[in-house]
């Protein structure tokens, strides 16, 4: 304020102007979010504590939702599961790296290799999963292969199976996300400055050396975010893959926490089970977020 | 001892080869499966899916005579050309606001903002979906796209702020000299400027627009009404025993968005390495 009072009336109308255009700007996005996320969340919160059906039961039932959801024999499968998911984070991450680091060599055709790694991303996670669905169906050519090869004891019906679909999903979930991945530590190693890698070679420092000696030290920053990005997408993002490729079964063999909001809320009409799942999964991100925050401000501190 | 060395490059580079091919062909072949299959009768399919002597084209034919895949197609075009339209000029004017008036609301407002980029649509969809549908929006292409723009703001915001705090401030001084207004200022000084982060943001909302499942899937109940990827997953169920029309469906799905790809591949690229966007 007092700043105002000192400047001249020029730059009190200047800042008087921005002040009004800068409120305008954003007032339609502030609008927008308000609704669209700021309003539902709240309705999430007062319903996880209710028995709300959509229809006629709406009554305050305090923390029986949680209770319930908490003790449901399917919930351990369910938290499991994502826990599963997760570990494909870091499987990823040691491949992407590992590939990023010998095309970022320039050896001849490293261009075409980004671009066909990365197709998955493009191509939608429902088509991803419903092509993995054919391709792994007993019926399927893959079996097929291992029936031609005399391998017919594994060919087995894998989405058929909790264990072996959950590894179908594992596997797609790597094979889908490698190419984003080697595309982020490619950024990464783009900031890195090329006489590092240069002195290296001189000094004799072979692929091995140079992967884990410079590069991953050196993209601690980028390897943080893509841990971040990803586990957010693990949480939040991978709905359309499960629908696809297993529907979360068999039975809830391969249900995750997000999945598991849809079918209470729209098979099942079990809304206010779902709002509970909803605030739990809010709770997760937020934790994530907030950790990422503190990761990221202690590297910040540390490099400085 | 030169010469074993030199073997030795040459057998590693020739083993990298093939575990890089190996890897690229496991990216490629099921593009390539499903197209070949999509050429074939379920007989075909069945006595042999690796052949590539499919040679009928009734899927095609099929596939916008019965199940009308134009109408889902054009359905989602729209839907996304909307949410577009929308998004990017509100976008724009915040991320000029956030990144060159100074206001005291900036400091304040940008991470609120900024929070909405990390609620997924799964904890929202339930209260979202009773609004909409007492809002009598719920089966119409609006409710979706209020939702999507929603949806796609905070992400644009994050871009375009972070590359306008890039502009020279002088530039937009100067403007202000000479008397511009503030449409002309955002539009014709500061977003021209500003290129690579809105072209980056359109490009990527795009495939995600086209490529999305659960809001189309839960805010549009009518069949005909319907984006392609849920129309996608009715034809998959529709049709669970017809893998080369399932297969078919895949290709109309997906090509769009491969194409959109390989025609800008560069920025595409060089936006997800930048490590903008997920």
């Amino acid at each position: 304020m007092g700043g105002i009072i000192i400047a001249g009336k020029v730059k009190a109308s200047r800042l008087n102007n921005d002040n009004r255009q800068g409120w305008l700007s954003i007032l339609p996005v502030l609008v927008l979010e308000l609704v669209i996320f700021a309003y539902p969340i709240g309705v999430v919160l007062v319903k996880s504590f209710t028995n709300w059906d959509g229809l006629f039961k709406n009554d305050f039932v305090g923390l029986r939702n949680y209770v319930k959801l908490l003790s449901d024999k399917n919930f351990l499968r369910i938290v499991k599961n994502t826990g599963i998911f997760l570990l494909t984070i870091p499987v990823q991450a040691l491949i992407g790296m590992m590939l990023a680091v010998i095309l970022y060599d320039q050896i001849r055709g490293w261009k075409f290799f980004r671009l066909v790694y990365y197709l998955p991303s493009i191509i939608s996670m429902v088509t991803v999963g419903f092509l993995f669905k054919v391709l792994f169906s007993y019926a399927g050519p893959l079996n097929d292969m291992l029936r031609a090869v005399g391998l017919d004891a594994l060919a087995i019906e894998w989405l058929g199976d909790g264990g072996s679909a959950r590894f179908i999903v594992f596997l797609c979930l790597v094979w889908s996300n490698l190419g984003w991945q080697i595309l982020i530590i490619f950024g990464g190693l783009s900031n890195i400055s090329p006489e590092i890698f240069e002195a290296a070679r001189i000094d004799g420092a072979g692929y091995w050396r140079r992967l884990f000696s410079i590069t991953i030290p050196m993209l601690i920053r980028t390897i943080e975010y893509s841990f971040i990005s990803a586990m957010l997408w693990i949480f939040t993002g991978i709905f359309p893959l499960i629908h696809a490729i297993t529907s979360g079964g068999p039975g809830y063999e391969t249900t995750t926490l997000d999945y598991m909001v849809y079918v209470k809320g729209f098979n099942g009409s079990k809304l206010g089970q779902a709002s509970a799942l909803s605030v739990m999964l809010l709770l997760i991100i937020l934790i994530i977020t907030v950790i990422q925050m503190t990761v990221s401000n202690k590297l910040d501190d540390w490099e400085r | 001892m030169k010469k074993t060395v030199d073997v030795k490059t040459v057998a590693v580079r020739f083993l990298l080869y093939v575990l890089l091919i190996g890897l690229a062909l496991t990216y490629l072949y099921p593009l390539f499966f499903m197209v070949i299959n999509s050429l074939k009768s379920q007989t075909e399919y069945m006595v042999d899916p690796f052949s590539m002597n499919g040679s009928q084209y009734g899927n095609y034919v099929t596939i916008f005579s019965r199940f009308r895949i134009q109408t889902y197609l054009g359905n989602t075009l729209f839907v996304t050309v909307m949410k577009l339209l929308f998004a990017l000029p509100l976008s724009i004017c915040a991320s000029y606001a956030f990144s060159k008036l100074r206001f005291s609301g900036a400091r304040l407002m940008y991470p609120i903002v900024m929070i909405a980029m990390f609620i997924p649509f799964q904890v929202i969809m339930i209260p979202v979906y009773v609004m909409l549908s007492r809002m009598r929006l719920i089966n119409t292409f609006t409710g979706l796209i209020l939702i999507g723009v929603g949806s796609m703001l905070p992400g644009m915001i994050l871009l375009m702020t972070g590359n306008f705090r890039g502009i020279p401030t002088e530039m937009i001084e100067a403007a202000k000299i000479d008397g511009c207004g503030y449409f002309r200022m955002v539009f014709s000084v500061v977003a021209p400027m500003g290129m690579p982060a809105i072209s980056i943001c359109t490009i990527m909302n795009f495939i995600g627009s086209w490529n999305d499942l659960l809001a189309p899937m839960v805010v549009l109940k009518g069949v005909n009404k319907q984006l392609i990827m849920p129309a996608l997953n009715n034809l998959v169920s529709q049709f669970s025993k017809d893998i080369p029309f399932q297969l078919t469906g895949m290709v109309f799905a997906s090509v769009p968005a491969i194409a959109i790809y390989l025609l800008l591949q560069k920025q595409i690229i060089m936006g997800i390495s930048s490590g903008s966007v997920k």
